[in-house]
């Protein structure tokens, strides 16, 4: 039975010896022998036996003694209400009869579901009929409504030597909205140990990691990684939003409690709703609120007295939906004292933050292996697809088994893997070093000089109102820039979609006019949090110190042509 | 009054409960506790007295396994994932439907015992009352308007 749940902790053993004893102690019902009595009586200390019977003399007890003789003179054998009579003139066939109606009765019953306190609002069978009446069909795939509906996304044709830049509509352009963000697919070297690759392997791996999927190159990418991260191993995945959707799971299950960032992104919301896990929401970068629910969490397990389970907070290092980074140092502290796990989630800061590369938790000052699960996709800054996680010998190895993206999805095309290692490669180097230091520079100047356009704000800024910007000056480096329309200006557009369509207007012009493409992030209608709508931007490589003014300029332009108007008016 | 949900599957995965289905389960139980009778009636000397002595102790016996201890046999197997921590046996018995033929064999059963128990020796002999409040408390507990029910909240959690 399940341990340490109900009152009593006995186990069925101890149940069982306490039955035998109890029958022991029945049939074995007899005085003891009065050689033994007299020893008792011996063996007690003269005094002890005087002052039992001056406490036995006692008046009150003396009346309860005689109250209790006389309740049994009546209840008891002889007495007037000793069930004696009734047993004397055949009545126990009453009793026998009675229990005899209660069997054919239950026997003569039919199976059906009993019916519990939360049966109460079900149905009446006249409700259904009523609802089967009124009921119409409605298509399978439902008009998209005036408010969902956005316009097309523009078309990129083709690429013009570096990936950043781009033929979008006939026009050339500088890619903004590009997440490579040392622009590692550019390398010739990456390129051609890729081409290498697929010569001597084929383009597919034609099978799961534990169906002859595994390939050298598999193993020599996740010795790669674990070492590059300091870490003991690393566990690769083929598809990269489906690494966090299966590593959460794999640590949690429908027992387990999760506590989740209302800021992060859709697959790791997915991964916590595939777990079965209770999930805890806290407000996005609120260490405040994040303790205030951890021991609300604590509490109702002491109350419930609930058998230990695993408990996971799960945050990103730099949030794709808002361009922030987590308060790392805080959230380690807290979870080492309320003993939860940690799993970050570093795609968009991996190869970019920290002194080597390793992401938010390194810029965060914290040690490998102080983060029990770190999560990272290699689209970003390795230039490849799919994702890793890495962490100790048991996270890794567990994951083989129990990572559902692992076990049952074709394993890495090896030439991706090959391309990953090879970007790794560089960034160990110091010119991958010099590249991410480069980027985080580029994104603190850009937030400095984009810092004040009116009608724009941005979280991570130097002005912006984040509750943990004031300690965490990370988040300036973070390369994922979302210009928010401000407060004021959402309200003035009204609803999400003409805000949507107001920045839409400013991407528009960024291109025609500037040469510049930019993204309006469209989101799922699943998601639990929508963040405010924004302009996203991503800073990377391409992005060399001599573009940054003119960039500035460009948005600060566009901004003014579109918004100006709307800010004026306020 | 027939609930519209949908019919529970022919196989039940629920590993603590499911073994009750197997074939000779009730030739088992019975035996179980004739086996019990004849140890108390040879230590005895007095069969009829004997069955108030089985009668009691499977009362409490049958009282704390099915109706007392709650959740899975094997906690560590993650088919049911806790699923049915808050439920003891009896009402995790044939996947919670009430008026299969196994619960109304292990209703018979405590009843049987009574019977035999008050016929087996003379009135004045025996713990009547005690007989009387074992199998009554029995009977409650297995009754479906309990289901789920757990009054004062003890054994709740």
């Amino acid at each position: 039975m399940a341990k340490g749940s109900g009152g009593a902790r006995a186990s069925p053993g101890l149940a069982l010896a306490a039955v035998a004893a109890l029958a022991a102690v029945l049939l074995v019902s007899r005085a003891p022998q009065p050689e033994v009595l007299q020893q008792l009586k011996d063996s007690f200390m003269q005094e002890d036996l005087a002052a039992v019977r001056e406490f036995l003399r006692h008046p009150t007890l003396a009346k309860a003694r005689a109250g209790a003789v006389e309740f049994w003179e009546i209840i008891g054998p002889g007495g007037r209400l000793h069930p004696g009579w009734f047993l004397e003139h055949k009545g126990h066939i009453v009793i026998e009869g009675l229990l005899m109606v209660i069997i054919v009765v239950m026997l003569l019953q039919s199976r059906f579901y009993p019916r519990t306190t939360e049966d109460e609002d079900a149905l009446t069978d006249k409700e259904i009929d009523a609802l089967c009446q009124e009921w119409e069909p409605q298509p399978l795939v439902p008009d998209i409504s005036e408010e969902d509906y956005r316009p097309e996304p523009p078309l990129v044709q083709s690429r013009e030597g570096s990936c950043y830049e781009v033929l979008v509509n006939g026009q050339p352009a500088l890619n903004l909205a590009c997440a490579d963000f040392l622009g590692l697919g550019n390398d010739a070297d990456v390129q051609r140990r890729a081409r290498e690759t697929v010569e001597r392997y084929g383009v597919g791996s034609c099978g799961p990691r534990g169906f002859y999927g595994t390939f050298d190159v598999h193993l020599e990418l996740e010795k790669a990684l674990a070492q590059f991260m300091g870490q003991e191993e690393a566990i690769i995945y083929s598809y990269d939003i489906s690494t966090i959707a299966s590593v959460i799971p794999a640590f949690a299950s429908r027992q387990d409690i999760l506590v989740l960032d209302e800021g992060v992104s859709y697959p790791i919301q997915q991964g916590a709703k595939l777990s079965r896990a209770r999930v805890h929401w806290f407000k996005h970068n609120d260490m405040a609120s994040l303790e205030a629910l951890l021991q609300r969490i604590e509490e109702d397990e002491r109350r419930e007295r609930a058998p230990l389970c695993r408990k996971m907070i799960v945050v990103e290092g730099v949030y794709a939906k808002s361009g922030d980074v987590a308060p790392l140092q805080q959230l380690y502290s807290l979870k080492e004292a309320y003993r939860y796990r940690l799993c970050v989630e570093e795609s968009h800061a991996f190869g970019v933050m920290g002194e080597r590369g390793r992401g938010a938790c390194e810029a965060a000052g914290l040690e490998p292996g102080q983060v029990e699960v770190v999560v990272a996709s290699m689209g970003t800054s390795l230039a490849s697809v799919g994702g890793f996680c890495v962490g100790h010998h048991e996270v890794c190895d567990h994951q083989r088994l129990c990572g559902q993206g692992y076990c049952f999805s074709a394993s890495l095309p090896p030439y991706l893997a090959t391309a990953a290692t090879e970007a790794l490669a560089i960034l160990e180097g110091s010119r991958g070093q010099q590249l991410a230091e480069q980027v985080r520079r580029t994104a603190a100047a850009l937030r400095q000089q984009l810092d004040g356009t009116p009608g724009l704000t941005f979280p991570g800024g130097p002005s912006s109102s984040s509750s943990s910007s004031s300690k965490d000056s990370s988040s300036v480096e973070s390369p994922v820039l979302h210009l928010q329309l401000t407060p004021a200006l959402a309200a003035a557009a009204g609803s999400r979609k003409a805000a949507d369509m107001l920045l839409q207007g400013v991407a528009d012009r960024l291109l025609t006019k500037h040469g510049l493409l930019l993204a309006v992030p469209r989101y799922s209608a699943l998601d639990h949090v929508l963040p405010p709508p924004s302009l996203k931007l991503y800073v990377h490589a391409g992005l060399s110190a001599d573009k940054v003014p003119k960039v500035v300029a460009a948005i600060r332009e566009a901004v003014k042509h579109v918004l100006g108007p709307l800010v004026k008016g306020n | 009054m027939p609930h519209h949900r949908r019919l529970p599957s022919e196989v039940d995965i629920n590993k603590s409960v499911n073994w009750i289905n197997s074939p000779g389960v009730w030739v088992w139980y019975i035996s179980l506790i004739v086996a019990v009778w004849l140890l108390t009636s040879a230590l005895m000397n007095d069969p009829g007295l004997a069955w108030t002595y089985v009668h009691l102790i499977h009362g409490v016996t049958t009282y704390y396994l099915l109706h007392w201890t709650k959740g899975s046999m094997s906690p560590g197997d993650p088919t049911e994932q806790g699923m049915y921590d808050r439920l003891t046996v009896w009402e995790q018995m044939d996947s919670q439907i009430y008026g299969t033929s196994n619960r109304k064999f292990f209703t018979v059963v405590p009843i049987a015992l009574f019977v035999l128990a008050t016929h087996g020796a003379d009135f004045r002999k025996q713990p009547l009352g005690l007989n009387l409040v074992v199998v009554l408390v029995l009977l409650i507990a297995k009754m479906p308007a309990l289901h789920k029910v757990r009054i004062f909240g003890i054994n709740q959690y």
